[in-house]
């Protein structure tokens, strides 16, 4: 299988995940990778049936926005790692900018440019959901695709928006993978249920996807997602 | 296997504890503990207060102080990355209701955190619920409905359509299964895994009679675990009956019926 990556706006903590995941799986071949790989041009790089990409794109930088977009054209599927690219993650702090401005102040998850297929989140984006990932691409385990399919058409989470839909309306059941998941270790239980202090929350939305009420949702083909 | 509403299982069986001050579940932990056949069980204790709290048990002592079912939901955050984390087990059993066995399952599954470590969770033991009581909900619940403080209770349990507490002073109080059922927490109106399908084994009191404890078996290396166990003496086992299947049935049914019933209120 020929797979592209590319690596946009991020810290490269995903890009260091999927080069582990990559290790494991002898079935890939990295046609494109500008970090790793000497050929650094798009235009030459041949139709890749999977593309991965990482890190959210910054609007005022061309060079990535056009690469975004060609990737799409050579790619069959588009896969998002990690949650700058999925929802955006901690860029979605940045302030926007008006375009004339010398400085790279807006960025996009990547489905707001273009078209994606899976997501898969996560900061960074673990080695051991990718091999899996990966092995059931390959295996065409559609299935387990499910979830991934159904991320791809969420654009924002946070631990606000777990707090809104989940423990406001009263469907939390108190198990604490939230608080778990948290890579900055922004939730805490306190009498049972999660509290999120937003002043850590950096908005990589994997306690809203671990929380097992929201992963049964996103387990049913097509479910609604907001 | 397969049942619609047991979920994936080998066999039902009925087992009695026959180790002293021991339930059927801790029972079954305590053999696996005491033949190092796991280095740690996630278990929950609760206080005079009924405070929940999760630990790490790393022998049969330590277990005595979480027998007894409690009734309050328990976050096992602190516990699991204790267990795996901090003391490094290679080899740990993690015992909760059916949500909390189908999101380690989940984690498994869909590795989103904690890396491979989740794998040294070796045994998921599910415990049959109708739903959970919020720690303030259920202090709420035993003082307007029975007038009891919560430091009174020596412990409770469902019988058939019973909810039975006994005190410490040797009193006991019945209440229909039906009143209690309208205060369990919101969150488990929506639910429908009576018998933690998810899990490797389930344990629940529902089909068996007193003193004993219907299991539901579904994981080969779980029921060879349980049979070694009745042949160590820890647990006396004998085949459920097809009525106490049936009871089983029954109530799985239910919270499914719930379930559905409740579905457009999210």
């Amino acid at each position: 299988m020929k797979v592209m990556y590319v690596k946009l706006s991020d810290c490269s903590g995903c890009m260091i995940s999927f080069l582990e995941a990559l290790m494991s799986n002898s079935n890939i071949e990295l046609i494109y990778c500008p970090n790793i790989l000497d050929r650094r041009d798009i235009d030459e790089a041949e139709d890749a049936d999977i593309g991965f990409v990482s890190g959210s794109v910054c609007a005022e930088f061309d060079e990535h926005m056009e690469s975004l977009k060609k990737m799409r054209e050579k790619c069959e599927k588009i896969v998002t790692v990690g949650s700058c690219a999925c929802v955006g993650g901690i860029t979605r702090f940045c302030r926007g900018n008006q375009p004339p401005q010398p400085y790279h102040r807006t960025f996009l998850p990547i489905a707001d440019v273009v078209k994606v297929d899976y997501s898969i989140p996560g900061c960074p984006a673990s080695a051991e959901i990718l091999k899996k990932f990966l092995n059931a691409y390959i295996a065409g385990n559609n299935k387990y695709l499910i979830p991934f399919k159904n991320l791809a058409r969420k654009k924002r989470a946070s631990g606000q928006d777990l707090q809104d839909e989940i423990v406001a309306k009263g469907l939390c059941v108190g198990c604490g993978m939230c608080a778990l998941s948290c890579p900055v270790e922004a939730i805490e239980m306190i009498r049972g249920k999660p509290e999120v202090r937003m002043d850590k929350c950096i908005r990589c939305g994997t306690c809203y996807f671990r929380c097992p009420r929201n992963f049964l949702k996103l387990r049913k083909e097509n479910a609604e997602v907001i | 296997m397969e049942d619609e509403y047991l979920g994936k299982y080998i066999d039902v069986f009925s087992v009695k504890p026959l180790k002293e001050g021991f339930g059927a579940t801790t029972a079954y932990i305590a053999y696996a503990l005491d033949k190092n056949e796991i280095d740690g069980a996630i278990v929950v204790k609760a206080d005079e207060n009924w405070e929940p709290k999760a630990i790490v048990a790393r022998n049969s002592d330590d277990l005595r102080a979480s027998i007894g079912t409690k009734w309050v939901i328990t976050p096992m955050v602190d516990a699991i990355i204790d267990a795996l984390k901090v003391e490094r087990l290679e080899k740990v059993a993690i015992i909760g209701t059916p949500c909390q066995c189908r999101v380690i399952r989940d984690i498994k599954e869909y590795p989103m955190q904690l890396g491979d470590v989740i794998n040294r969770i070796k045994l998921v033991i599910g415990l049959f619920c109708m739903g959970s009581f919020t720690q303030d909900g259920f202090k709420t619940m035993v003082e307007r409905k029975f007038g009891i403080t919560l430091p009174e209770i020596k412990n409770a349990e469902i019988r058939s359509d019973k909810f039975i507490i006994r005190l410490i002073n040797g009193k006991i109080i019945e209440e229909s299964l039906e009143n209690v059922k309208k205060d369990v927490k919101f969150a488990c109106l929506f639910c429908d895994d009576f018998t933690a399908r998810s899990a490797d084994i389930s344990f629940g009191n529902a089909g068996s009679e007193s003193g004993w404890r219907s299991v539901i078996v579904r994981d080969e290396y779980a029921y060879s675990l349980l049979q070694s166990a009745s042949r160590a003496g820890y647990l006396k086992m004998k085949k459920l009956n097809p009525e106490g299947v049936n009871e089983i049935i029954r109530l799985s049914k239910e919270k499914m019926e719930r379930a559905k019933r409740n579905e457009s209120l999210i």
